[in-house]
């Protein structure tokens, strides 16, 4: 009977440890941050890159300052979200709140839905057609539902054992070596954060999440979170997989909430 | 003379057997074209790893290279390229096993 109680609990320890819940996960990933950066406080993360570098922040300041260059393309995304319809859908009738509830675990479908996501289909549902991932259109659109959730925070929810796996597998890639570097997400943007990768500084992941869709200066255009995410795989030699395909969203549901309670912010200019 | 009739023996079987197989052939498989070969290998594991995610970048490129090069009866290049891919592959696979239970250093 003894030894039936220690193996019982045994494999209660073995399966809590292999998916620790989201706040402990959170709770480790902000004090390495901590321990790495001591004078940088948690919401300042918001800023991403820019809250640890002072060079870098004084020309994102200087370009806030001014006439951001993506803020015409966010106008056109908020008439396209009338102009289509989009208005419309359930999952839009409040485009802040909307912001807020995505990514979610949809029980239904038994997969996580991205506000990308869920954008296409109510696109797809308003006009018959088909809309894009990553840039142009769907950008736009998502940087002005953003706008209007600016200030609001991240509070993604991870509730049930299905919406654990998957959680737990957005984990598993990011913290996962892929492609001919040998290299994870977590190695530029966790270990080696605040370092130089040539001119560039790596970014932080936490608050990765708070700017997306990212207006980036390499791209002279918004992008969609996941088509970063195909960037990043490519410098590292890895195939890029399929926007808003299963993992990628399990990898976006795991980020966002690695970010929980940082503020959702409308500064979207990177690099 | 036993010693002798034994040895005698031996060689004249290995030299039988050795006579039913033609001078090309390839002792690495089954197929006696080492391109076709070589191919399959990178493609069979290419396509395992597309099935999970980690295939590497340039190991579809690769494979398409050497098919071209091998057209253009540039055998030796086309084998040599097949082979890089399929190397390529067995190293995304070995991730694959570490990347699925991946953490956290902290």
């Amino acid at each position: 009977m003894k030894k039936l109680i220690t193996a019982i609990a045994g494999i209660s320890f073995l399966v809590g440890m292999a998916s620790a819940d989201v706040d402990s996960d959170q709770k480790a990933f902000i004090n390495y941050f901590k321990t790495a950066f001591p004078n940088v406080e948690f919401a300042d993360y918001t800023n991403g890159v820019y809250s640890l570098d002072e060079g870098s922040r004084s020309q994102f300041e200087e370009i806030l300052d001014g006439i951001p260059p993506y803020e015409e393309a966010v106008e056109k995304g908020g008439k396209e979200f009338v102009e289509f319809g989009l208005n419309k859908c359930a999952a839009f009738k409040d485009p802040a709140a909307a912001r807020v509830k995505h990514p979610y675990f949809d029980e239904a479908t038994q997969k996580v839905v991205t506000l990308e996501a869920a954008l296409k289909a109510c696109y797809q549902e308003q006009t018959g057609k088909k809309l894009g991932s990553k840039k142009g259109k769907i950008a736009r659109i998502s940087a002005w539902i953003s706008d209007q959730a600016a200030g609001e925070k991240i509070n993604v929810k991870v509730e049930g054992a299905a919406a654990q796996a998957a959680y737990d597998q957005g984990k598993a890639f990011f913290y996962g070596k892929r492609g001919q570097f040998n290299m994870a997400c977590a190695d530029c943007h966790v270990y080696n954060a605040g370092k130089k990768a040539r001119a560039d500084i790596l970014s932080p992941a936490l608050g990765h999440t708070t700017h997306v869709p990212m207006y980036r200066a390499k791209w002279a255009g918004l992008g969609t979170l996941q088509r970063r995410y195909g960037g990043c795989l490519k410098n590292m030699r890895a195939k890029p997989i399929s926007a808003q395909s299963e993992i990628m969203n399990n990898l976006e549901y795991f980020q966002q909430a690695m970010s929980n309670g940082l503020e959702i912010t409308d500064a979207r200019y990177r690099k | 003379m036993k010693k002798l009739l034994i040895t005698a023996l031996s060689v004249f079987s290995l030299t039988a057997q050795a006579g039913f197989m033609d001078g090309a052939h390839n002792w690495n498989n089954g197929s006696s074209d080492p391109f076709k070969s070589a191919i399959k290998a990178a493609e069979s594991g290419y396509k395992a790893n597309l099935a999970v995610n980690m295939a590497w970048r340039d190991t579809g490129s690769m494979i398409k290279e050497a098919k071209k090069l091998n057209a253009a009866g540039k055998t030796a290049a086309a084998v040599a390229l097949a082979n890089k891919a399929h190397h390529q592959s067995m190293n995304a696979t070995a991730q694959t096993a570490l990347a699925e239970s991946a953490g956290p250093r902290f």
